[in-house]
């Protein structure tokens, strides 16, 4: 073995030198994009002004940002320059949304099919945000932090955005204490900010009254504060609100148990369950041996339940007061449903389409469903108004 | 005793064959990688969904790397270098500083221990860091904090493998002290798993994403958690170079020769502790690169470590390198690169064993 020259034995440290100076050079400023020279304010839901170019180049949702909702939400498919990757394009396939904008779903551009990376990072998306050159970004899950700081105009439309809960409700409803228990914030807070973004403010009012409208009407027709039974509910799931406009107790809140495990569900033994957001069907559920002694699985008052978006809400808040109280309402959950989606979409829904909304199937073996059943309103309205 | 013969005398009977390119081409050798690595950080920076020319790569990098300002009419537009400075390159540095820390941790650690088997992962030290890593995210500490605490954790395991070693009586035995590592290892990774049991929802899924070892969300602050103690300690590793190689002889041969032995190991392994800290504060948990690499570079240069060092960094940065430019830009998908690192490394490794037939420090 060769004596190495001591010239030589320190040319290795050039390469980490210049490791050193490249890292160096990610402390220099970050690089901004320049002001639009035409532009309108718009305040996003985490109350960050955000100037939007003129003319309008149209919108990117940046990542987990649900192209469904924000359709369903602004019905402005022309204003999307960016819908997602192609996982978010499965996701929206799956969608009622795609039936009714099937012209999104077809449209690769939007998409960004050549482009896209399945990733759990924000930051490839970010790369290909920045290719399509939109007016705006839509979102609160990405970088926005960074997005902002380099000069991108990232507007925040859902209410959870900024890390503070926004309370919302109806006109005449109680302004609510804890958001959960009025959940409207999260379906009005996007529709105010971004009809405001395309420029149409005024159908974010319309729509929420619309809402409101059947809400109301959905009150006056049950009368909740009249009732003399209210049973004892438990949503397993998600879902956690709207509880006293269908005249029902919230079983875990009653007993301050918090938590939904067997034991505790034993516990509580509420007298029907609403499964919401979870992968488990009714049956599933009353199947299940560590359920068999509750009051609700002997009864078969076990149900699938939907919360949706502005448009399938109210239909299933009717739904759910249907079930509760059959005695009181007329079952007039699938014609408003068929109705609502008729007046804001100007689309008509299939009798299956409508039986999948409502998991009429698999809700078939659980007391009370029946009028759900797409034959049952023409046969029993009669009888029932009687 | 000159140097080269205690180089040769270090150098295990296999190595000694194979380090045949060493003595013909030199220095050659790491200053090729070291060249290689630095295009291969700007090839990098050309993958990805924005469409970058090398040569654009290239020009944005100089400039940013060169002292003074940035040109006032720059030939690239705010999106390619915003996709440069912000997106890629902090991610291409994260994963070539990792790289090169871990190979040199490594190289250090067998050079030390006299034992091929010896890696970060294998005496504990990666498992610490990663504890005190989660530790300090379920108690939302600063980044600071996460370093600080993955740097006590490495530390607390290293001091625990040498201080049962020493129990065993066995300090010299390289063998008890990899058995010590493991039983370490294994205690720290039971913690870790305690603490993802104490985690609320909100904080499992990112301990968990970064425990598998990722360079997502990599951005210049972690750069630089990652290059100040990988760079400084990096250095004062080579510094040590000539005691290494005594080392290498063995602890009687090293204190005849008037080396304080005790000491020495101690500054070893506190420097070792540092750099793999740092990489597990921001990347998590990269497993194999510290055991693989070395080896890779020992056939490249031989064991002397003034060569094997810096060679062993090089290899190392240019493993993971190219481990996350494959995922990201072959796979499309964000596989975890401590998941890759595993299935490269251990059919390497199974290769290197076969290869070596079972000579080299593993028989005296």
């Amino acid at each position: 073995m060769r004596q190495i020259p001591l010239r030589q034995e320190f040319l290795w440290l050039a390469p980490f030198l210049c490791i050193a100076l490249i890292a160096f050079g990610l402390f220099r400023p970050l690089p901004h994009f320049a002001p639009p020279a035409h532009s309108r304010t718009i305040m996003g839901s985490d109350g960050v002004q955000v100037q939007i170019a003129l003319p309008f180049r149209g919108l990117s949702l940046v990542p987990a940002h649900c192209a469904a909702c924000f359709l369903e939400e602004t019905r402005s498919p022309d204003t999307v320059a960016y819908a997602g990757n192609f996982v978010a394009r499965q996701r929206f396939a799956k969608d009622l949304m795609s039936q009714i904008y099937p012209e999104v779903l077809k449209k690769d551009s939007l998409w960004g099919s050549d482009l896209m990376h399945n990733s759990m990072s924000p930051f490839p998306e970010l790369e290909s945000l920045l290719a399509f050159d939109p007016g705006v970004y839509i979102g609160c899950r990405a970088p926005t932090a960074l997005m902002r700081s380099i000069g991108l105009p990232v507007l925040t439309s859902g209410s959870t955005c900024g890390g503070k809960q926004k309370l919302m409700s109806c006109p005449g409803s109680p302004v609510p204490s804890r958001w959960s228990y009025y959940p409207e914030g999260p379906l009005f807070i996007p529709l105010l900010v971004e009809y405001d973004l395309i420029g149409h403010p005024e159908l974010a009012e319309a729509r929420i009254a619309s809402y409101c409208q059947v809400i109301s009407d959905l009150q006056h027709e049950l009368e909740p504060s009249t009732l003399a039974y209210r049973p004892r509910v438990l949503m397993e799931g998600e879902y956690k609100g709207d509880f006293s406009r269908v005249g029902v107790v919230d079983a875990a809140t009653e007993r301050r148990i918090p938590g939904d495990d067997a034991e505790r569900v034993l516990i509580m033994d509420p007298d029907m369950i609403f499964i919401n957001g979870i992968n488990t069907s009714p049956q599933q559920f009353m199947n299940d041996p560590q359920r068999k002694g509750l009051k609700a699985v002997w009864n078969r008052r076990v149900y699938k339940w939907e919360q949706g978006g502005i448009t399938y809400k109210p239909a299933g808040i009717r739904w759910l007061a249907e079930i509760v109280h059959p005695e009181r309402l007329l079952p007039k959950t699938r014609q408003l449903l068929r109705d609502r989606m008729m007046n804001e979409f100007d689309y008509r829904l299939s009798d299956e389409q409508i039986d999948k909304m409502l998991h009429v199937e698999e809700n078939l073996g659980s007391a009370g469903t029946e009028r759900f059943s797409r034959n049952y309103q023409a046969t029993n309205t009669q009888r029932l108004l009687k | 005793m000159t140097e080269t013969m205690v180089a040769a005398k270090a150098a295990p009977a296999d190595c000694v064959t194979q380090s045949l390119p060493a003595e013909k081409y030199g220095w050659a050798i790491p200053l090729l990688l070291g060249v290689g690595v630095l295009l291969a950080i700007l090839a990098s920076l050309c993958i990805g969904a924005f469409p970058m020319s090398f040569w654009q790569a290239a020009r944005i990098v100089m400039h940013l790397a060169w002292p003074g300002p940035l040109p006032a009419n720059p030939p690239w537009s705010v999106k390619e270098i915003t996709v440069v400075q912000v997106i890629r390159l902090p991610r291409v540095l994260l994963a070539t500083l990792a790289g090169l820390g871990l190979g040199i941790s490594g190289t250090a650690l067998q050079g030390m221990m006299r034992n091929p088997l010896v890696g970060p992962d294998i005496v504990g030290v990666s498992s610490g860091a990663a504890f005190g890593g989660v530790l300090a995210m379920i108690c939302d500490l600063s980044p600071a904090g996460i370093i600080g605490l993955a740097f006590c954790g490495g530390l607390l395991a290293m001091a625990c493998t040498f201080g049962l070693a020493k129990l065993a009586e066995a300090e010299t035995d390289s063998m008890i002290t990899v058995l010590a590592g493991v039983f370490v290892g294994a205690l720290f990774l039971a913690l870790i798993d305690l603490i993802k049991h104490l985690a609320n929802d909100a904080q499992l899924p990112g301990m968990v994403f970064w425990l598998l070892g990722t360079f997502v969300g990599a951005d210049a602050k972690k750069v630089a958690m990652i290059a100040i103690p990988t760079l400084c300690g990096g250095a004062l590793l080579m510094t040590l170079r000539w005691r290494l190689n005594l080392l290498s002889l063995g602890d009687l041969d090293a204190k005849t020769l008037g080396m304080n032995v005790s000491v020495l190991r101690w500054l070893i392994v506190a420097l070792v502790s540092l750099i793999v800290a740092s990489q597990v504060a921001v990347s998590g948990l990269v497993g194999w690169v510290g055991l693989v690499v070395p080896h890779c570079a020992r056939m490249l240069v031989g064991p002397d470590h003034r060569r094997l060092l810096p060679t062993a960094a090089l290899l190392g940065a240019l493993f993971t390198l190219g481990l996350d430019d494959f995922t990201r830009a072959l796979l499309r998908a964000e596989i975890p690169v401590g998941v890759l690192t595993a299935l490269v490394g251990t059919p390497l490794i199974c290769f290197l064993l076969w290869k070596s037939q079972g000579k080299g420090w593993g028989r005296e």
